[in-house]
């Protein structure tokens, strides 16, 4: 059972809630609303029986008059076949359906299933035609016997609609009135009139004086009070329950000051008749008169008349009061009924509002969850982006775990877009490293092949090497007889160098001489200048003078004459140093000349002095390398034959490595495999990536809902 | 009458030997600041600052190439308030005189707007030679700076 429970949707349970919740409510509502239904029941049960008991007690009362008429005999056969007239039309007047029907509802009927008023009339009907056969006494009896019985009907009915249960006191005091007191004091004033002579001048026999005050006592003492006080009681409480009513103040209390007043009436007469029966006892005559049977009957007509008429109005105003009661429960039941409804369907409401909120985010998360599950993530992307942007102070759990699946679905698209982008990326590396490992096997096989190459290239490297060493000591000898001939060679070039010095010492010399030429040049060129500034000096000298005699005028003359002479003088003077001066440049120029040939011709000689020198260095270098490679032939010997030993080892060593790249190439295809199995595994991962559907071009509704 | 030949730039120019005081070899100038381009510096002259004007800046040949020949000319004229003022002028080719006698033709008169400072032309080895006027040859404002010398010698 709790099992199948926890499978239910939330909606069922939300309802199975709302109906364990609904049950006791229910319940109290239904309560509520039988209350007043029952009180409604109630009120109409009593108005069924007042149905009943209104003719019922119009019956009693015409079968009392006719009672009273016929008990009395003799005189009035008119009167009294006018009366049973009247109980007939009583009697039809209960045969009235509805009637009929309020009987058949309390639940009146006698053990054979008849409706008693039925068996009445029977009764009656037999009393009528009986009426002039038969002794008077036992018709009195039989009469009475059938006035009891209508009195009995009458308060079964009364017992039968709960009128005296009745809860409004108003109306409980009159029904007191009208089915209890006021039948009372009818009877009571009908047993008061039995058996009286209505003769007029007929006095109150002696025997009859007691009952008839005791009758009129128990009236005054008991009855009486007991009908006053329950009216005046209704009066006083009609205004307490469901508000008061008007006709009922108005129409009761003139009928009930004329009932009192008769009754009043009554029993004084009825006092008095005894009283005076008992003072006539002593006497001849009553000459007033008033207090004859007579005068007591009237007042007792007159007395049950006012009764049957307050009775009469009671009873209607009591129908009335009954009429404002049933209003008013229907009013309040109309009140409960339409209060709940507007509380069920404002809960109802309320339930499906909680339920609509409820689980339809939920059944949006499942959906995404169970799309999330077969695979379709953008699927679920999209459906979860209906869900609201949950924020982390958002008290609504359901839109926070909207919000969480939906940054879920977010978060695991772009997860495995880039798991499929990873897979892809490991599918390409593992492919690059199989094709690489597929060149270096490649690549170990071509090594393999030239290890091989290089084994046999060193075999024969060592089988030369021998021969190289052979060749090599027949060289050493041919070196020797060279070595001989550079040393006479050498001898010759030392004997040249001697030569080139002395020369080189000579052109020294010579270069000397001619520097210490070219100095002297220098020193007349010196004298040279020393003339023509003396010549310049004379020159401004002598243009001044001239200048100073022009000043002089006529006295200056012969000064200037000879100024002019002196400057003559010295522009000559000038001019012979410019000549000189000329001469000994060109013998300057000539000399330099000299010095620089002979320069360059000692540098020459030194050039050619260095030349042989070094010519001389390189021969000796020779002679001594060549001297030097006597021994070193005997070295390269040992060196070749070394050498071909150290080529049989390379040969072996190439064996080895020709072994360990054969070992290479092994491994290389070990690799291949692995980088094949990495392959495989990113094919199988890419294969399982896409078993989801992803939004790859789209955003997504991260930044439209953002 | 006598007049000393020089030349500025291309061109020779006589100067009467009467304004001549005195011819000097080409000393060391010291450098005037601020002073007209045509003088190219102060000297002196027995103890006397005199400015030494360059006669080819101021014929506007360019300067005066220092050669041997290059000379100072010591000029000296009267001011019109009577005063004597003395300048250099820096000449080249300054080797020579010319005597002009009575008997030669008397030089021909000139009066240039343009040259107010020739006073007159005549011919020497046939070449035409212009004849300056030394107070008119100088321009005013190495004139005026004559003066202040003339003046703080005064």
């Amino acid at each position: 059972m709790s099992d199948r429970f926890a499978h239910l949707p939330i909606a069922h349970r939300l309802l199975m809630a709302s109906v364990a919740f609904g049950i006791p409510i229910a319940a109290l509502v239904s309560l509520g609303f039988l209350e007043v239904h029952s009180r409604l029941a109630a009120t109409r049960a009593e108005k069924e029986g007042i149905r009943l008991a209104r003719p019922l007690g119009e019956l009693a009362e015409r079968l009392a008059r006719y009672r009273r008429l016929a008990d009395r005999g003799g005189g009035d056969p008119g009167g009294r076949d006018d009366a049973a007239t009247q109980v007939d039309a009583a009697f039809e007047s209960l045969r009235d359906p509805a009637v009929r029907a309020a009987s058949a509802n309390l639940g009146l009927a006698d053990a054979g299933g008849a409706d008693p008023v039925d068996r009445l009339r029977a009764v009656w009907q037999q009393q009528r035609a009986g009426a002039a056969l038969g002794d008077a006494d036992r018709l009195r009896r039989a009469r009475r016997a059938l006035g009891e019985e209508i009195a009995a009907l009458i308060r079964r009915t009364v017992d039968a609609s709960d009128l005296v249960l009745d809860p409004a006191l108003d109306s409980y005091h009159l029904v007191e009135a009208i089915f209890l007191w006021l039948p009372a004091v009818e009877t009571r004033l009908g047993d008061a009139c039995d058996g009286l002579e209505r003769a007029p001048g007929a006095f109150v026999p002696a025997a009859a004086r007691p009952r008839l005050a005791f009758e009129a006592d128990e009236l005054a003492r008991i009855d009486h009070p007991r009908v006053l006080a329950a009216i005046a009681t209704s009066l006083r409480e009609d205004a307490r329950f469901f508000g008061e009513s008007p006709s009922l103040q108005a129409n009761l209390p003139p009928l009930r000051d004329r009932y009192d007043a008769a009754v009043r009436a009554f029993i004084e007469t009825a006092r008095r008749a005894a009283d005076s029966g008992a003072e006539r006892t002593g006497s001849a005559g009553n000459p007033d008169g008033r207090t004859d049977t007579a005068a007591v009957a009237s007042s007792a007509e007159a007395a049950l008349s006012a009764a049957a008429d307050l009775r009469k109005a009671s009873i209607v105003e009591f129908d009335e009061l009954l009429a404002v009661r049933e209003t008013y429960h229907s009013r309040q039941r109309l009140i409960v009924l339409s209060l709940t409804l507007l509380a069920l369907a404002i809960s109802a409401r309320h339930v499906a509002f909680i339920v609509l909120g409820v689980s339809r985010p939920l059944q949006t998360v499942a959906d995404a969850a169970h799309l999330v599950a077969t695979g379709d993530v953008a699927g679920a992307r999209r459906r979860a982006a209906s869900s609201p942007v949950a924020l982390e102070s958002d008290r609504n759990e359901i839109a926070r775990l909207g919000g969480a699946v939906r940054e879920m679905a977010e978060g695991l698209n772009t997860l495995l877009l880039e798991v499929k982008a990873a897979g892809a990326q490991v599918t390409g590396t593992a492919a690059r490293i199989a094709a690489t490992a597929r060149e270096l096997e490649a690549t170990a096989s071509e090594q393999a092949a030239s290890t091989q190459e290089v084994s046999a290239t060193s075999r024969e490297i060592h089988r030369r090497s021998e021969g190289l060493a052979g060749t090599i000591g027949e060289v050493g000898s041919v070196v020797k007889g060279a070595s001989d001939l550079a040393a006479d060679g050498r001898r010759g070039l030392d004997r040249m160098e001697e030569s080139m010095a002395q020369l080189t010492a000579a052109t020294s010399s010579v270069s000397e001489r001619l520097a210490a030429i070219s100095g002297k040049a220098e020193g007349i060129g010196a004298i040279v200048t020393t003339i023509s500034r003396v010549a310049e000096q004379t020159n401004l000298l002598s243009f001044n003078a001239a200048i100073e005699a022009e000043k002089a005028g006529e006295a200056g003359k012969g000064f200037a004459v000879v100024a002019r002479e002196i400057q003559r003088l010295a522009d000559r003077a000038a001019s012979a140093a410019v000549d000189i001066g000329e001469v000994v440049g060109s013998m300057r120029s000539v000399v330099s000349a000299g010095v620089m040939e002979m320069d360059r011709f000692v540098d020459q000689v030194r050039r050619e002095g260095d030349e042989v020198r070094r010519i001389g260095g390189q021969v000796g270098t020779i002679i001594e390398r060549v001297e030097a490679l006597t021994p070193r032939f005997a070295e390269i010997k040992e060196g070749a034959e070394a050498q071909a030993g150290s080529a049989r080892e390379i040969s072996e060593a190439v064996s080895q490595l020709s072994a360990a790249a054969g070992q290479t190439r092994d491994t290389l295809e070990e690799w291949s495999r692995v980088a094949q199995g990495l392959d495989g595994a990113a094919q199988t991962l890419v294969a399982q990536v896409a078993r989801f559907r992803l939004a790859e071009d789209d955003p997504g509704p991260r930044a439209s809902g953002g | 009458m006598l007049f000393v030949l020089f030349r500025a730039g291309p061109t020779r120019y006589a100067l009467a030997a009467s304004s001549v005081v005195e011819v000097v070899p080409l000393v060391r100038l010291e450098p005037l600041p601020g002073a007209p381009a045509s003088v190219r510096g102060l000297f002196s002259y027995r103890g006397t600052p005199v400015p030494a004007v360059d006669v080819s800046v101021l014929t506007g040949a360019g300067p005066a190439p220092d050669r041997m020949s290059t000379r100072i000319v010591i000029v000296s004229w009267a001011e019109d308030d009577g005063t004597a003022r003395l300048a250099g002028l820096i000449a080249t080719s300054v080797t020579e005189t010319v005597d002009r006698s009575a008997d030669d033709p008397p030089p021909s008169g000139l009066a240039l707007p343009s040259a107010p400072w020739i006073a007159s032309a005549f011919i020497v080895g046939g070449e035409v030679v212009p004849c300056v006027r030394v107070e008119a040859f100088l321009p005013a404002e190495v004139r005026a700076l004559v003066d202040q010398s003339a003046g703080g010698r005064a």
